[in-house]
């Protein structure tokens, strides 16, 4: 491997010192002249026809601009194409409290308020669907009538694959369960915002706290029914996402409309109430799951029936109801597979993508399962897994291509380190060790809206003075990402971290990125950052030898991928300056410390004579790099679902105490193994890892988002139950890497994978400790007290 | 969505006298204010609509409600004002009344405590899932006593003006403390000042907490010399910070002359309108162990719980037992 000077080593994130300073400026922080404020009238009723409304005195206010209702927007949307069934507006009907019903755009916020309490909604109200098992009975009368199904049903996914009877009966233990989960939500720290800037021809530009700026241009130009070059988005700095802003939004449109109606500027922000209200969160899940085991085969078979809360529209949904089931084909080989999931409508805030989306609560189920299986064979639940993991570069039954695999290593390494075999089973009753593992996809390798062009395109200038700039359309949204591609540019042009500025998530300045989610930004807008590199150093080492008189390196074309997993990579264009993924830029040249210097000669210029020289022709040198992920995948229906060009792997060993009197459990200790291939930033590596065992611990123990006739019951902070900075244990992160060989530098992803093992490592952890096993999430003190008496009863 | 922008007047008077005849004159006129020192539970309040003063009276400017004399006979004197990072902090305090210091310490988050007074915290507003809910909320479920209704949604045959009354709970974390140190409240009026121990501030009452007058202050809480009582006081909450107590849990031991235990003392918080409080002499019991058991039962009979916290009415029940026998065992009496 190469020795880098810049990537993986341990960098703070280009903008922390702006973060930490209050610099940055976040969407809401900009000042926009002569701005009007907007302010969204919610439904209180989960379910209701809405009669008329009247917003006669509302707009007769002084000092307001302008009402919108549901008659304002014709057209509805969604990020799916198969599921845009939201209105940015109500029309007709309510399906949810706290849905945006009329929208006022006034001179103050207090105007805007005061002018809210003045529009008169007439609801005739309707009985709502609150509960999925409710969704599932025939209606005359469903919340999306469109679909035509005689249910709530929203969408099904229905997979088998080998023969799973055959599977069940060649092992020696199986276990069925049934399992819960309430919902959960994001909690990210800036609630969502929109500034809308309109200029004197009527373009707009939309400044939103957004993951998804490209989806987010599209949808405005649909739902306003205006060009798409005449809609801008750009996203400021962003507060967190974890899912939770990669749709587009009702709010976005509505700024957007009043501004285009107003002829004037103007700004939305969201409390943390109306971010409870608007949700898109974690599906709360209803699930069976059967596992067959046998010492010799590992898994012989996996099925599992779900059933998923979706709340009253699409989101991200047809993509949860594929990933319940498919995230399920590691980390371990499947050998017979098959599940039913269905997702259901109700009257309830929309559940969408959360981080390690779909994939958590299987996760947990099959983990827990998983356990039951090996401690009733008698086998040490950590070696096991170890011996179980997939093999690199295997397929897996549904057709995943798996390449590198670094967690039988990272796992072995945990075990040792965590002093596994010293603990589990031998500590004292009310203190226990517990493992669990997971794997996620490393960016979704098909587009959302089908099209040819690359998943991600990155534009790299360099200036006469040294500056390079990235553009990229990637949304940093504290993940890192601007980071890690200025690390990437960097290290391939040899300059200082401090030389480059990245350029992001501005429609109109940067080339399409598809958007931060399904962990694909390092991967794909990464090997785009490092391709359009790749390209600036080769004008530079041409300019180079023009000033040294060395002859111009020969480069080769990547030979075109032949590996049998590799099925055929080559994309539609293909060319001799097709530079893959990932491709070496060994030219025999260092560049370092400002020189540029032939390896072979020792001949070296200054790096800004070769940047002089190169830009004497052309004025300004500019390159471009693609990424395009190869062509996986089978050819039945829903093959596409969970397909990656790369696969993270994590596992979790959790050591808890759990209070014998109260139920309560400490986790006192965590031992990471997360494989994500070579770490380019190792510091926002360790930072998505303690993320996500937060977010997991959260989820395990405490989160749970309330419903009372299906308005939010803990719309806040102190009444949804985050975890403290006191719960938060030391977490030992040990080296589990691999080389990838498709991602840039051998990266792959950190930021969801970690989170799924953590609930079941937290559940199999009690066990060891108290001998009990809970189903249903959260493990709440009073449920693990109660399991606990109820195991002593017998 | 938030309601409104809250909108009200601001004044800070510079002396308790100042103060006094302020309230006086706008109690007169019907008094639509709220008194604040840390306003760390009033402005959550006031942003969700829960609370509307069209006045805010900050006391931060009242030097005679700051500070912390400590007198020779051991008693001492706490400005209602003591923020509660300075009481948790305070190594001579904690000499005295190391409880106190530690129940101030477990209240919210190290900001909060910057802010929020001593006094703040028990005079804290009692609390309800059905109140202390979005602007949103409360008009999709209808209106509670609290919110001016005529009915409750934890307790649906209750009327109002009528026992059972507004079923918020008590969730100061010092009270609980205070009440066994015998402490009492030093309070300001146009009428003049009154002594009251804090045994008698507090009403079986979810809206009118206690027997503070609209025009009266909380000065100072006077705490007789500690005199070997110990005391354990712990909290049930899902995190080790943030939050208010499901149930808190104040147990007090007293030597006797003779070394043994002479007294055993317990007042619990999270849990019912009020902070319950109750003494068991020796005299009256077998051996500690009896005296445990029968501050279990007493406390297990008094306290009526709801479904209106994170955790379930009969598991917050079920803690009152353990926490309080957690407290002896920490304490070193009995099992």
């Amino acid at each position: 491997m190469n020795a880098y000077r810049i990537v993986g080593t341990p960098q703070p994130q280009i903008d922390a010192r702006d973060k930490v300073t209050g610099r940055a400026r976040y969407t809401d922080d900009i000042r926009l002249p002569n701005c009007l404020h907007a302010a969204i009238l919610r439904s209180p009723h989960a379910s209701a026809r809405i009669r008329a409304i009247d917003t006669a005195r509302a707009i007769a206010l002084p000092g307001v601009r302008a009402v919108l209702t549901g008659a304002d927007f014709e057209r509805t949307f969604g990020v799916l194409p198969i599921s845009k069934d939201e209105p940015a507006l109500a029309r007709e009907r309510v399906r949810y409290v706290g849905e945006p019903v009329a929208a006022v755009a006034a001179e103050t916020a207090a105007l805007a308020a005061a002018a809210l309490a003045l529009i008169a909604v007439d609801y005739l109200p309707t009985t709502p669907v609150l509960d999925v098992r409710q969704a599932l009975r025939p209606t005359d009368d469903p919340l999306h009538p469109e679909l035509s199904h005689d249910n709530n049903l929203h969408k099904q996914v229905e997979q088998c694959f080998g023969d799973p009877e055959a599977g069940f009966a060649q092992a020696s233990v199986v276990f069925e369960k049934r399992f819960s989960f309430p919902s959960v939500t994001h909690a990210f720290t800036e609630p969502h915002a929109v500034q809308v800037e309109i200029d004197g021809r009527g373009n707009l530009t939309v400044y939103s706290a957004t993951q998804v700026p490209h989806y987010v241009h599209l949808a405005l130009a649909q739902v306003l029914d205006i060009d798409e070059h005449r809609v801008r988005v750009i996203k400021p700095h962003l507060g967190g996402g974890f899912g939770g802003k990669s749709d587009p939004f009702p709010h976005e449109m509505i700024a957007a409309r009043l501004a285009l109606v107003t002829g004037r500027n103007v700004r939305l922000r969201f409390s943390r109430e109306d971010v409870f209200f608007s949700h898109h969160g974690r599906h709360p899940t209803q699930l069976t799951m059967k596992l067959g085991f046998h010492p010799g085969r590992g898994i012989t078979a996996l099925t599992g029936d779900f059933l998923i809360d979706g709340g009253a529209y699409g989101s991200f949904g047809v993509v949860t109801t594929y990933y319940n089931g498919v995230l399920l084909q590691g980390p371990y080989p499947v050998p017979n597979f098959a599940f039913r999931c269905r997702r259901m409508y109700t009257n309830k805030p929309m559940c969408g993508a959360m981080r390690g989306h779909g994939g958590v609560n299987p996760r947990f189920a099959s983990e827990v399962l998983m356990d039951m299986a090996l401690v009733q064979s008698g086998l040490d639940p950590c070696q096991a897994r170890i011996d179980l993991i997939h093999r690199e570069n295997t397929l897996t039954i549904n057709e995943f291509r798996i390449t590198s695999v670094g967690l039988k290593r990272g796992l072995e390494e945990a075990m040792r380190r965590s002093d596994w075999r010293d603990k589990y089973g031998k500590l004292p009753y009310g203190k226990g060790i517990g493992v669990a593992c997971g794997f996620f996809i490393s960016g979704s390798a098909l587009p959302i809206h089908r099209n040819r062009r690359p998943a991600s395109t990155v534009r790299l200038t360099l200036e006469f003075d040294g500056a390079v700039t990235v553009y990229s359309g990637a949304a940093d949204i504290g993940q890192g990402s601007d980071t890690v591609l200025a690390m990437m540019a960097a290290e391939v042009l040899g300059v200082d971290l401090g030389q480059v500025k990245v350029v992001a998530a501005d429609t109109r300045l940067t080339p399409v990125d598809l958007g931060s989610y399904s962990s694909r930004v390092t991967f794909m807008a990464g090997n785009a950052a490092r391709n359009a590199a790749i390209r600036m150093r080769r004008l530079l080492v041409a300019a180079a030898c023009r000033l040294l008189e060395l002859p111009a390196p020969e480069y080769r074309a990547p030979a075109p991928p032949e590996d049998r997993f590799r099925q055929g990579g080559r994309s539609p264009d293909f060319d001799a300056d097709f530079l893959g993924a990932n491709p070496d830029y060994d030219d025999g040249f260092e560049f370092a410390d400002g020189r540029i210097r032939h390896l072979g000669s020792g001949r070296e210029t200054g790096f800004l004579a070769a940047v002089h020289a190169a830009i004497e022709g052309p004025g300004v040198l500019q390159t471009v790099g693609n990424y395009r992920p190869p062509k996986l995948g089978g050819s039945f229906k829903g093959a596409g679902a969970g397909l990656s060009p790369a696969y993270s792997f994590t596992a979790f060993i959790v050591e808890v105490s759990v209070d014998p009197d109260t139920g309560f459990v400490k986790v006192d200790k965590a031992t990471c193994a997360h494989d994500c291939g070579f770490a380019l930033n190792p510091l926002a590596v360790r930072g998505q890892i303690e993320g996500c065992f937060h977010m997991g611990m959260g989820q395990a123990l405490m989160e749970e988002v309330l419903h009372d006739n299906g308005a939010v019951q803990n719309a806040g902070f102190l009444e949804y139950k985050i975890p403290s900075p006191f719960e938060q244990p030391e977490i030992d992160l040990v080296p589990s890497t691999s080389d990838e060989s498709e991602g840039p530098f051998g990266a792959k992803e950190a930021g969801e994978g970690p989170l799924a093992p953590v609930i079941p490592a937290i559940a199999n952890a009690i066990f060891d400790a108290v001998g009990v096993r809970l189903f249903e999430l959260p493990l709440r003190p009073d449920r693990v007290l109660a399991a606990m008496r109820k195991a002593t009863a017998r | 969505m938030n309601a409104p922008p809250a909108r009200f007047a601001f004044e800070r008077p510079a002396s308790l006298a100042e103060l006094v005849a302020r309230l006086a004159r706008l109690s007169a006129d019907g008094g639509d204010y709220a008194l604040a020192a840390g306003a760390t539970d009033l402005m959550p309040q006031i942003k969700r609509g829960v609370k509307t003063p069209a006045r805010l009276i900050s006391l931060n400017g009242v030097p005679e409600l700051a500070g912390v004399q400590a007198r020779a006979d051991g008693s001492h004197r706490l400005g209602a004002l003591t923020r509660l990072a300075d009481l948790a902090g305070d190594a001579r305090l904690r000499q005295h009344y190391p409880a106190l210091c530690a129940a101030a310490g477990r209240v919210a988050s190290p900001p909060i405590r910057q802010r929020a007074s001593l006094g703040g915290n028990l005079l804290v507003d009692n609390r309800c899932i059905h109140i202390n809910q979005s602007a949103l909320n409360r008009a999709v479920h209808g209106t509670c006593f609290k919110a001016g209704g005529e009915t409750c949604p934890l307790v649906k045959s209750a009327v109002r003006g009528r026992l059972p009354q507004c079923q918020a709970r008590f969730v100061s974390d010092t009270a609980p403390v205070l009440l066994l140190l015998d402490a009492v409240l030093q309070l300001v009026s146009p009428r003049g000042e009154r002594q009251l121990p804090l045994s008698q501030f507090y009403r079986d009452d979810g809206m009118q907490r206690h027997v503070l007058a609209s025009d009266e202050v909380l000065v100072a809480i006077e705490l007789p010399a500690a005199d070997g009582l110990r005391i354990d006081y712990d909290k049930l909450t899902i995190r080790r910070a943030l939050d208010f107590p499901s149930l808190g849990v104040a147990l007090g031991v007293r030597a006797d002359s003779g070394g043994t235990l002479g007294e055993l003392s317990l007042a619990l918080t999270g849990i019912g309108t009020h902070p319950g409080c109750w003494r068991f002499a020796a005299a009256a019991y077998d051996n500690a162990n009896a005296m445990l058991d029968a501050a279990c039962a007493a406390a297990r009979e008094s306290a009526t719980t709801y479904q209106q916290d994170f955790f379930p009415r009969d598991y917050r029940k079920r803690m009152i037992d353990v926490f309080i026998r957690k407290a002896a065992q920490r304490l070193g009496v009995a099992r």
